[in-house]
């Protein structure tokens, strides 16, 4: 099986399959375009993903290599986020910051199932709840005055789904 | 040396990403997000993804409530006068109440111009006896809003009002109307029109209109110069019965069409005569009737003509008119075809299909419900020499010998395979295998859509 070197951005080394790498568009791109070959001994260098992180992303992606590609977003159709395997909670029953970091490196390496599947767990996280449940799960700031909360308060009751 | 390593929270997720959470969450979730801090509250409302969203105004007290009426426009104004959101969408909704004017003019003063200014689409739904205020409204407001685009005015007025409207708008592409109401419409940038056809001949730039829905016809008259304001339409769909003088005069008049369709169950009588004008739409791609009643025979070599129409790829003529004549000489453009079979011609025509068209993809062949018809052998056999076909349909085909098929080579592009209404017996279905190696679906259901081959009617629902 082929390998390329990825490396994280406090420098340990990865050796992967070239194809469980080429599940990140950016990767793929970044190959393609310089040009790099399997077998090259340069390693791809990734400066915005940590080696904890990359490690995770990775076994997701080891894990999810026989995937169908996944379908562009059909607008009409209902986004859920009942539907995450048992094997993708279980890899996500993670810290929020580890959460956090996963999306920031899904997000950089275009990771598209990656993505949507933390998403859907941040989603979850937030349905359901009041504006200051919300806050507290994500220990987020309010800075709203109270008459500017009042004011959006207000304006939602005008404000309906097209 | 240590390095103080700091988690990111939520924060540190960008706006695209955010907006991916938010679109996990239903309404009253995203307003509940959109109340926890400025940024996620500015990242709903204030950028593009407020249009996901639109401002909603809705009537619902009684319609002598004059304090309500008072209480909810004073609410309105609280919530609209300091606004920071930029609304692109508005409705307006009336259930209850007969919509006084003032109360009309009220709202005017409060979202004019902050939120008309920004207004890309607007939506009236009202009940008919709020529709006299709502169209004096409509033709008061239109003109102001310098960026709307698209305008929409449903279940409204049944009778006719003696007060003539003009609604004009320099800006408006899109026009959605229900209902027969008379009045004029200046709107030079309109190239969507979905309403009633005696409203349409009222439109007097129609130089950019490319798309046509009509739900109903012409009034009593019998006027062709109403088809005058389809004279550049691209796209014309109607859901009436379309009489033969008019279907004459659209395909006199209407020389730009591509897309023609009348999706309407019962058609109503048409001359042969009328039917090959047809010939004259040398720019159609897709010709679909539902349905077409001949009214007077047609001779046994009747050909409508249809070889210049070099352009054509979908052909559904809703009637038996489509003989071998006419077959043998149709473009070699066509790559799906819909024709109506009966006992005299079925053997004629098929062979004349798989002659003429070898290129075919999709094929749909319609027996009479009654009596049954049952399939030649001879006609299954020669469906083997379209090597391109990938989709078949059998409509009320009886089957019996002709299921076992003695074919030379595999038919490679067959995908899919449809016995609507069929009498077969499955059993024989068994060795269809390697005839058809690469097929996807194999299906019997009891009806069939008109819109199976096209897209055209997927988005009304129709």
């Amino acid at each position: 099986m082929p390998t390329i070197k990825l490396q994280s951005s406090d420098g340990e080394i990865f050796d992967t399959d070239v194809q469980i790498a080429k599940c990140s568009g950016t990767i793929k791109t970044m190959l393609e375009d310089l040009g790099m070959d399997e077998g090259d001994d340069e390693a791809v260098p990734l400066p915005n993903v940590n080696s904890a992180i990359l490690r995770k992303v990775l076994q997701w992606a080891t894990y999810h290599k026989d995937d169908p590609i996944p379908v562009e977003d059909d607008d009409s159709k209902e986004k859920r986020t009942d539907d995450i395997s048992s094997w993708d909670a279980d890899f996500l029953k993670v810290d929020q910051g580890t959460l956090f970091e996963l999306i920031l490196a899904a997000n950089y390496l275009d990771i598209k199932g990656l993505l949507d599947v933390t998403c859907k767990t941040v989603a979850n996280m937030i349905k359901g709840k009041t504006p200051e449940e919300i806050r507290k799960t994500f220990n987020i700031k309010n800075d709203f005055t109270p008459s500017e909360e009042e004011q959006v308060r207000k304006e939602n009751e005008w404000c309906e789904e097209k | 040396m240590g390095t103080l390593v700091t988690k990111p929270t939520i924060d540190a997720l960008p706006e695209k990403v955010l907006c991916m959470i938010f679109d996990r969450l239903d309404r009253d979730n995203v307003k509940n997000a959109s109340l926890t801090c400025r940024r996620w509250h500015d990242i709903i409302f204030c950028s593009d993804y407020i249009n996901r969203f639109q401002l909603c105004i809705s009537f619902d007290w009684p319609w002598n409530d004059a304090a309500r009426s008072r209480e909810v426009m004073q609410k309105l104004n609280d919530s609209v006068k300091h606004t920071k959101r930029c609304y692109r969408k508005m409705c307006l909704v009336a259930t209850e109440t007969t919509t006084p004017v003032e109360d009309m003019q009220t709202i005017w003063r409060i979202i004019h111009p902050k939120v008309t200014n920004n207004l890309i689409s607007l939506a009236l739904e009202f009940t008919w006896f709020c529709s006299i205020p709502a169209m004096r409204v409509l033709s008061d407001w239109v003109k102001l809003m310098p960026k709307l685009q698209s305008l929409s005015v449903s279940n409204y007025h049944e009778g006719v009002d003696n007060y003539m409207y003009t609604i004009n708008s320099t800006t408006v592409k899109h026009m959605q109307i229900a209902g027969p109401y008379i009045f004029g419409f200046h709107m030079p940038q309109l190239e969507s029109f979905s309403g009633e056809m005696c409203i349409l001949g009222q439109l007097d730039e129609p130089a950019k209109l490319k798309r046509v829905e009509l739900y109903s016809g012409p009034n009593e008259s019998k006027d062709r110069s109403i088809v005058h304001p389809l004279a550049h339409v691209e796209t014309l769909t109607m859901f009436f019965s379309v009489e033969d003088w008019l279907l004459a005069a659209i395909c006199d008049t209407c020389t730009e069409l591509k897309h023609l369709y009348v999706a309407y169950r019962t058609g109503p009588l048409i001359r042969s005569t009328t039917l090959k004008r047809f010939s004259k739409l040398v720019n159609l791609r897709e010709l679909v009737i539902r349905s077409i009643s001949m009214q007077d025979m047609l001779p046994s070599d009747f050909d409508l003509g249809l070889s210049n129409l070099t352009k054509l790829e979908l052909l559904d003529l809703g009637s038996d008119a489509l003989e071998a004549p006419t077959l043998t000489r149709l473009p070699k453009s066509i790559r799906s075809l819909t024709v109506r079979i009966n006992a005299r011609n079925e053997t004629k025509v098929i062979e004349s299909i798989t002659n003429t068209l070898p290129q075919l993809q999709k094929l749909r062949l319609m027996y009479p419900e009654q009596p049954r018809v049952q399939v030649a052998k001879r006609s299954m056999q020669s469906l083997q020499h379209l090597k391109r076909l990938e989709v078949l349909v059998f409509q009320n085909a009886k089957f019996g010998e002709s299921l076992h098929l003695e074919i030379e080579a595999p038919l490679q592009n067959m995908r899919e395979l449809l016995f609507v209404n069929c009498e077969l017996d499955r059993n024989r279905l068994r060795g269809f295998r390697p005839i058809f190696p690469n097929l996807e679906e194999l299906q019997f259901s009891s009806h069939l859509q008109i819109d199976y081959f096209t897209n055209q009617f997927k988005r009304d629902g129709w």
